[in-house]
């Protein structure tokens, strides 16, 4: 056994003077009576009485050394030889999701959890340590090694749940780090086992599931909500709602969509058990839209945040077009005002290579020009370029070349029929490497280019007045596609949620099994290891002073 | 600790009282001759008491020759012989007296004090006599109320005695002296050296042929056990020490104690006819005196 203040055991010699007191007996209290004609046989009772009783005073005496020895032990702040060994380094995960909101009992899974984990700090002895992890996406250090209980409660009260960007998976990792080096870690993660994905075994390699919530749980919740521009039409939009219903019993409710605070949708829905419902949407706006989904005339259940989704659609936006060519060209022209949102301007080859880096344009279409080397990286539309560039090389000329083949699964063409399309002339440019060509001529690529994440540009070898483009719509729905192509890199949809989640990304506001509770351990701390071994001590002296006061005041004689 | 002064025992409060509680006692008799004892004996009085068979050696004078005609019997013819009664005040001079507040010595004197003044008052004689001592110094029986002041100077000067309590002892002591047969009353506060002691002293008394009058008196404080705690007891006659514990039930054992043993002297007096009168310091004097005098219990 150790003691952290052992100059406390110099208060022992505090019972050298309990014990001369004691052997200096005290004289007692005369009192003269005019007979002991009454008292002697009292007293011959009196002196009859057991041995025991005869030495009451000697085990007051005992009963007092008892109570200083106990007084002192605990001051020595003793600390027992089971506790001594093995300095512990507790790494407390928690569990941030919003399912941890549930309230069970009368208060929440979360509330519950930090009440564990607290009690657990409360445990800690005087050279332990401990940090808390919080098990979001981007796991978050809470506080880092300590052994301040006191901090470690503060950093408890401030953390928070409720958060969509849970992964435990990444905490578990952390704490694994964290561990790693420490000669007794202990893990421990408090959570109801509601997890965005499915955790290896070795991430929960000795790690202690602090399981909370109940098995069954009933409730019912919007697990997906979400809208998007539909790409069938200019404005248009598609909206998904998914419902989960986590109860043995089926259950009616009533669900109200709105649309800019207007009644969007109000429909009765019968939920089955274990089966969700879904349903999607649709409408046409090019304005900001927000979107609310709420879940009507539902009786309490176990998670209420879920009755309640939001999901704003920004408004179209125009795409921004630059067209650099020498003059105007027409057909060009009614080509791009015929798209919808699109803001398009021409600049002749001079201006634009001027300000080039003022441009804020998202699409620039070369006529008869060829960009600079540095627009590789911009998404331009190349009409009849001439020479060579990033976009490839000119090695001859096709004369009256015929589209046979094209790829029409691709994005760009779609809808586009290169059918009987003509050409009187046009550029045969060798495309570099890693081109992806969409038309070809008999092998001989006539539309080219790259348009992924990395490059966007394309190549349309001739004149658009060389061919019969201008009579056909091949080349709008062309321009079309390209354009809108350029919308889809913009966020459509954004879902705001109840809780401090700020996400710009449709995302869902529960997974499928938010309401599905794995119990794989609970951990119970026994009340009494909250308090040091120096509190119990002290308590018990307390208590024997008691006693002893109780025995010798009241004189019990028989 | 019992005084021995004579103003301070017997203050001009004290005496004054003492002559109310005669004028009161002379009135309570007036009608009757003094002295009123009667015997009979024979005397000169002219009150006829009884007739007698002469026997021989009677004296042949107080033949009454007109019974002798009448009945041709020889009597004697006897008359009522009016004379003053002895009353003998034993006072109890143990060291159990010299206890209390006031001390019981002290208030038994001056009990004895006024029961004497009303004896003399009827023209009776009074006599003290201190028990516990081994010479006995006693006040022979006394007529007359100019007595009275020396009799009150004897009582203050009267001392305790240091000899270890025994009722029995020091009555019969007393009784072997062969006193004059008269009335006795027994001041004391009865606790002798065993439970019994007292009660052989009061058959001695008994078997003199006297007319017996107890007065015990004892003190508040002896009532009950008293506070409760551990203390060491002095027995004020014998010196010795004890350790005792009170508590509750010691004092509950004592209380019943006491209890009992008075109920005892209670009841012997009264299968005995012995006049008992239990008093208690904090009584005034002079009411027990008046008490005495009106209820007669003690004094007749």
């Amino acid at each position: 056994m150790n003691f952290l203040w052992p100059a406390a055991w110099g208060f022992a010699l505090l019972a050298l003077p309990v014990i001369v007191f004691y052997l200096i007996r005290p004289r007692m209290q005369r009192r003269k009576v005019s007979t002991f004609l009454f008292w002697d046989q009292i007293l011959i009772r009196v002196h009859q009485t057991p041995f025991w009783r005869k030495i009451r005073r000697w085990i007051s005496l005992l009963l007092q050394l008892l109570f200083l020895f106990l007084l002192v032990f605990a001051l020595t702040h003793p600390i027992p030889w089971w506790q001594e060994k093995h300095k512990k380094s507790v790494i407390i995960i928690l569990d941030p999701s919003a399912s941890m909101l549930a309230i069970e009992d009368g208060k929440s899974r979360w509330e519950h959890s930090i009440e564990l984990a607290s009690r657990r700090i409360s445990s800690l002895r005087a050279f332990d340590e401990a940090t808390i992890i919080s098990g979001t996406g981007s796991p978050k250090v809470l506080h880092s090694w300590t052994s301040r209980k006191k901090d470690l409660k503060n950093a408890l009260r401030k953390a928070a749940a409720g958060r969509l960007d849970y992964d435990l998976r990444p905490a578990l990792a952390l704490a694994h780090h964290l561990a790693h080096g420490r000669a007794h870690p202990e893990m421990m993660v408090f959570t109801d086992g509601v997890w965005s994905g499915e955790i290896s075994p070795e991430l929960l390699e000795n790690v202690e599931i602090v399981a909370l919530g109940r098995k069954e749980n009933f409730n019912s919740g919007i697990s997906t909500f979400s809208v998007r521009r539909s790409f069938s039409g200019p404005g248009e939009f598609t909206g998904w709602i998914q419902i989960h219903h986590n109860s043995s019993a089926p259950r009616q409710i009533e669900v109200e969509i709105r649309q800019n605070d207007r009644l969007h949708d109000l429909q009765t829905v019968h939920l089955e058990p274990g089966k969700p419902w879904s349903k999607t949407f649709e409408g046409r706006t090019q304005e900001a839209v927000q979107f609310k989904a709420m879940i009507r005339n539902s009786t309490a259940d176990a998670m209420v945040v879920d009755d309640i989704a939001e999901v704003r659609l920004d408004a179209m936006t125009p795409v921004e077009v630059e067209m650099v060519s020498a003059s105007s060209h027409p057909f060009l022209e009614a080509a791009l005002d015929s798209l919808n949102q699109v803001a398009w301007n021409r600049r002749s080859p001079a201006e634009a290579g001027n300000q080039l880096h003022r441009s804020t344009a998202k699409l620039r279409i070369y006529n008869n020009s060829s960009p600079m080397p540095s627009e590789a990286d911009k998404a331009v539309l190349l009409i009849n370029p001439k020479g060579e560039g990033f976009w490839g090389r000119e090695v001859g000329t096709m004369d009256q070349p015929l589209i046979s083949e094209w790829k029409a699964d691709s994005a760009l063409l779609r809808f586009v029929s290169w059918d009987t399309i003509r050409f009187s002339n046009a550029r045969e440019i060798q495309p570099p490497p890693g081109a992806e060509v969409l038309a070809s001529s008999f092998g001989k690529p006539v539309v080219f280019g790259r348009w992924d994440d990395q490059q966007r540009w394309l190549v349309w070898p001739a004149e658009l007045e060389s061919s019969d483009l201008v009579f056909r719509t091949a080349f709008p729905i062309l321009l079309g596609n390209i354009v809108q192509s350029l919308r889809q890199g913009d966020p459509e949809a954004s879902s705001l949620l109840p809780g401090s989640s700020e996400t710009q990304l449709e995302c869902r506001l529960s997974n499928n099994q938010e309401a599905s509770a794995m119990r794989k351990s609970s951990a119970t701390f026994a009340w009494w290891t909250e308090f040091p071994l120096w509190w119990w001590a002290a308590f018990a002296a307390l208590a024997w002073l008691l006693i002893e006061w109780r025995l010798y005041t009241r004189r019990i004689t028989e | 600790m019992a005084s021995n002064q004579v103003d301070e025992l017997f203050d001009h409060v004290f005496l004054k009282r003492l002559e109310a509680l005669g004028i009161a006692a002379r009135q309570l008799v007036k009608g009757r001759q003094r002295a009123e004892r009667r015997s009979v004996q024979r005397g000169v009085s002219v009150e006829f008491a009884e007739y007698r068979p002469f026997v021989f050696g009677d004296d042949f004078r107080y033949i009454d020759w007109n019974a002798y005609a009448r009945w041709r019997q020889l009597v004697l013819k006897l008359f009522v012989e009016e004379e003053d009664l002895h009353v003998h005040f034993l006072l109890d001079c143990s060291r159990s007296m010299d206890w209390g507040s006031p001390v019981k010595f002290d208030y038994a004197r001056q009990v004895l004090a006024g029961l004497a003044w009303m004896t003399l008052s009827n023209m009776d004689r009074a006599g003290v006599v201190p028990l516990g001592h081994l010479n006995l110094t006693q006040w022979p029986p006394s007529r007359g109320r100019d007595r009275f002041l020396q009799l009150l100077r004897f009582l203050a000067a009267c001392p305790l005695t240091d000899e270890p309590p025994q009722l029995e002892n020091n009555v019969h002591r007393w009784i072997s002296l062969q006193p004059r047969k008269g009335m006795v009353v027994y001041i004391s506060d009865l606790w002798g050296r065993d439970q019994d002691d007292s009660f052989r002293a009061l058959d001695r008394l008994r078997y003199s042929r006297n007319e017996i009058s107890v007065i015990q008196i004892m003190d508040q404080g002896e009532l009950n056990a008293g506070a409760p705690g551990e203390f060491e007891i002095e027995d004020c006659e014998s010196g010795s020490r004890r350790s005792v514990i009170i508590d509750s039930r010691t004092a509950r054992e004592y209380q019943e104690r006491f209890v009992n043993y008075q109920n005892a002297l209670r009841k012997y007096c009264r299968s005995h006819q012995i006049s008992l009168l239990q008093l208690q310091t904090s009584t005034p004097v002079s009411d027990v005196l008046m008490k005495c005098l009106v209820e007669g219990g003690v004094v007749r």
